[in-house]
């Protein structure tokens, strides 16, 4: 498994007495400012010595602290402690595990290697991102519920919806379900963790430096990065200091992106229970299989791109000045060959989740396993050939028009096909209208709008029409926030008894759904009407024909903002005090379901044999896997044989 | 989350469902995003290059063919050194590993410096129209995985004189000697597309 000498002996984690020394925020703290100071006196020195004035540049002071402080930051923290040992000669040692567990919830605010712990960690965070972003959203909700300026100015605006897109992006949608698939993953093929357990800490470690980057832009003269989400190159070049925060900001999100991918991919490869075959995996299993593909190797893309702006900022290269022989659109073009993967990669964990919450809560095997399986690998390959469809009136060559919107209507092939296997695979099936399975019904009614729309926008001549109105904000929401975010929420409480042993509170849950569903109809279906109607999206003053419909959205808006607040109470009271979670609440197959809740430390004292597929709900006498007797619950309900 | 008492003192070992390393397939894993990084420069290259048409090298600047050529040749021969590295510690060689790896070491350190030399002398800088800026780019992300490169091959050499390695285990002196390859690799495409075609 691991190199050498992996007996010599364990390196004890014998906590040092000195808090300065000792791994942990206040060593991170000096680290981070040491860092700071080394390689700014580097910088200065070489531009001294290069004769290159002025000495202290904002960009390249900016570039240079948001590279190097949170490699101070994760020194500090610990993350890096066992390779700098490895590097400098020390023996090789498996991870000890010697950390894994949680006892308080002070442990999940320091370097853990369990699986599970990461996995809570990433979702803690997701939620203080999805509030902050939330309420970025709500402040531009104020300042558009009037015609005219009330709340912000211009650039400021900008600045909201920059910062919102690119946190509810990069900081709650793509991580948060690499925190689920964390949690629930390694259980559910019967592994006792990740395959690389010190990378994976490391991996969530990187994800709050590129949030706390992108926040930290609201503070920097001349206000956050304005360029929108996308970051279009050559205005992101010519933008005040905050665009730099945007393009350090994603590298560190997009770092943390690929080494979670890579390993995911390692463990669902390596690590499977005895009998799991490639086709015994759960879909969740499946589709994180194919989204790790997806960000392995899309993701590199958008670094590129980040790389290139930044390059002309800092290098003062030429890749978007036309007059040097740029190519301007070359930024859209590598942007969104990481772009539009990067929509399934937002999605088809999603996907994985509705497919075993459907198949739970309705009793009923999943319908057409495989063509499930194979659908997401079809969307895959499918999802590099379509990138160009964001930029039909980009004035990149007409010829790519029509094949990208062939490539892209055939996408909803393979997307219908798991829709109506879901549909399928709830026919007659015995439905439990739980919190998770409203949640799904509601991503199914949502993503099938949200997927029409996308067919009005993935063809050329309404597109045209179309192009940077509501119509596309009301796309991008019913598929991320009614898509997306509902299978999120689906999965957190599916999987809230796993992951803290209590049962959440089913009457809040149902009342956090409706006011959600209902809230975010009334915020985002209007818009598809002023978007047809040609109200220009990313503007913070519009014409006074759409002063109805956006008093009434803004209004909804913060309806939907308020439903969270139920769910934060849930999560809260119900972690602390709810009812005591069986092993297997919902009287599930697949194997983390098997074991207790929470989960033991180490998973298993066995690795579980498996000898059924996942899903055989209501087929007499099957199993899907066999735990070591001190294992099966005592209440388990074994079907007759 | 209350973890529970845990009855036994570490997790089982995973039952290994295929047969790769998994160290082994992490790096190539890792090398496909590498490749993809590479890719995306590339497409630059191409968009500057092809679309834009941009005469190459834009004159009056010229490029040192023959000098990194022999540069090339250099780091092409690093990659055997390496190779004799692996080669020599399976058979349980410890020398040969050492002498393979510091040889690696220097070649790779010698590359880094004549491609240094190269820039300072070369006569365009990175703001020199986009030729410069894809030239300096592209050579330029390549050198930093040279530098990447080198310091694992740096802290494979520190192990391999502390007495680490053996025929049995030696999964850090072959990966390390995978992305050395890599790298190697890249610069024979980099080569190609920047200096001769």
């Amino acid at each position: 498994m691991t190199t050498d000498v992996a007996t010599e002996h364990h390196i004890a984690q014998k906590p040092r007495r000195n808090i300065l020394l000792r791994a942990g925020f206040v060593r991170a703290a000096w680290m981070a400012v040491l860092f700071f100071g080394i390689f700014e006196g580097i910088t200065v020195l070489v531009r001294y010595l290069e004769g290159w004035y002025p000495l202290w540049k904002g960009d390249v002071v900016t570039t240079v602290a948001l590279t190097v402080v949170p490699l101070g930051f994760l020194a500090g923290i610990g993350v890096f402690d066992y390779w700098v040992s490895y590097f400098l000669g020390g023996p090789t040692v498996p991870d000890d595990h010697s950390s894994h567990g949680a006892y308080s919830w002070k442990d999940y605010f320091k370097v853990n290697t369990d699986h599970k712990v990461i996995g809570v960690q990433y979702l803690g965070t997701n939620l203080f991102f999805l509030l902050f972003g939330g309420m970025l959203a709500l402040i531009m909700r104020a300042e558009l519920a009037r015609p005219g300026m009330q709340v912000v100015d211009p650039q400021t605006f900008n600045g909201l919806f920059s910062v919102h897109a690119a946190l509810l992006i990069f900081l709650v949608i793509v991580p948060a379900f690499a925190g689920l698939a964390n949690f629930v993953l390694p259980l559910m093929i019967g592994a006792p963790d990740m395959a690389f357990p010190r990378l994976n800490a490391l991996s969530f470690w990187l994800l709050p430096m590129g949030g706390i980057i992108m926040i930290s832009s609201l503070a920097v003269p001349g206000g956050p990065f304005a360029t929108g989400w996308t970051g279009y190159a050559p205005l992101a070049v010519h933008q005040p200091l905050g665009q730099v925060f945007f393009n350090m900001g994603v590298q560190w999100a997009g770092a943390s992106s690929i080494m979670t991918a890579l390993n995911f991919l390692v463990t669902i490869i390596t690590m499977r229970a005895p009998g799991m075959t490639f086709w015994r995996m759960p879909l969740l299993v499946w589709a994180n299989f194919t989204t790790s593909l997806l960000v392995v190797l899309a993701t590199p893309f958008i670094a590129g791109s980040q790389f290139f702006v930044m390059f002309d900022r800092v290098l003062h290269t030429n890749f978007f000045n036309v007059n040097e022989g740029g190519y301007t659109l070359a930024y859209q073009h590598i942007f969104w060959f990481y772009s539009h993967p990067a929509v399934y990669i937002m999605v088809l964990p999603g996907f994985g989740i509705i497919s075993e919450v459907i198949s739970i809560h309705s009793r009923k095997p999943i319908f057409g396993y495989r063509l499930m399986a194979m659908s997401l690998l079809a969307i895959l390959v499918l999802g590099f050939s379509v990138w160009a469809h964001h930029m039909f009136v980009a004035g990149m060559a007409p010829w790519l028009r029509v094949p990208m919107m062939v490539t892209t209507l055939l996408i909803a092939v393979p997307t219908g096909i798991k829709v109506f296997s879901w549909l399928a695979t709830m026919w007659e099936g015995k439905l439990h209208f739980t919190t998770p399975m409203l949640f799904v019904l509601g991503f199914l009614s949502m993503f099938l709008l949200g997927g029409l729309s996308g067919i009005y926008l993935g063809s050329v001549p309404v597109d045209i029409h179309a192009s940077d109105t509501y119509f596309v904000v009301a796309h991008i929401h019913y598929v991320l926030f009614g898509g997306a975010l509902f299978t999120i929420f689906a999965g957190v409480y599916h999987w809230f008894p796993k992951m803290t042993g209590r049962m959440y509170n089913e009457k809040l849950g149902k009342l956090h759904f409706w006011l959600t569903f209902i809230g975010f109809n009334c915020t985002f279906l209007p818009m598809h009407l002023i978007g047809l109607q040609g109200m220009p999206r990313r503007v913070s003053d519009y014409a006074p024909q759409f002063a109805d419909w956006n008093m009434f959205i803004s209004i909804s808006s913060f309806a939907l903002g308020a439903s969270t607040i139920v769910f934060l109470y849930n999560v809260v009271y119900s972690w602390r005090f709810g009812e005591k979670a069986p092993a297997n609440p919902w009287n599930a197959m697949t194997i983390e379901w098997l074991v207790s809740s929470p989960p033991p430390v180490f998973n298993f004292d066995e690795i579980p044999q498996v000898v059924g597929g996942p899903y055989e709900y209501g087929v007499p006498g099957a199993r899907h896997a066999i735990m070591a007797p001190s294992h099966a619950p005592a209440h388990e309900e074994v079907p007759a044989h | 989350m209350e973890a529970h008492a845990a009855h036994h003192h570490g997790p089982p070992i995973a039952h290994a469902s295929s047969k790769v390393n998994r160290e082994v397939l992490g790096m190539f894993l890792f090398i496909a995003s590498e490749v993809m990084v590479f890719g995306s420069f590339f497409a630059m290259y191409f968009f500057v290059r092809v679309v834009n048409g941009v005469p190459w090298p834009t004159p009056p600047y010229s490029l040192p063919v023959y000098v990194a050529g022999i540069n090339t040749l250099i780091l092409v021969t690093s990659s055997f050194t390496m190779h004799w590295a692996l080669t020599s510690i399976k058979k349980g060689n410890r020398a040969g590993m050492q002498a393979g790896l510091v040889l690696t070491v220097l070649m790779g350190l010698t590359f880094l410096l004549t491609q240094l030399m190269e820039y300072s002398r070369i006569g365009f800088a990175p703001s020199n129209g986009a030729f410069g800026s894809v030239f300096y780019s592209l050579t330029g992300l390549h050198g930093a995985h040279v530098l990447v490169g080198l310091t694992i091959l740096t802290c494979m050499t520190i192990r391999a004189f502390r007495g680490h390695f053996s025929p049995e285990a030696h999964e850090g002196v072959e990966i390390a000697g995978i992305y050395w390859h890599f790298v190697d690799i890249m610069w024979i495409i980099v080569y190609t597309t920047i200096y001769l075609l």
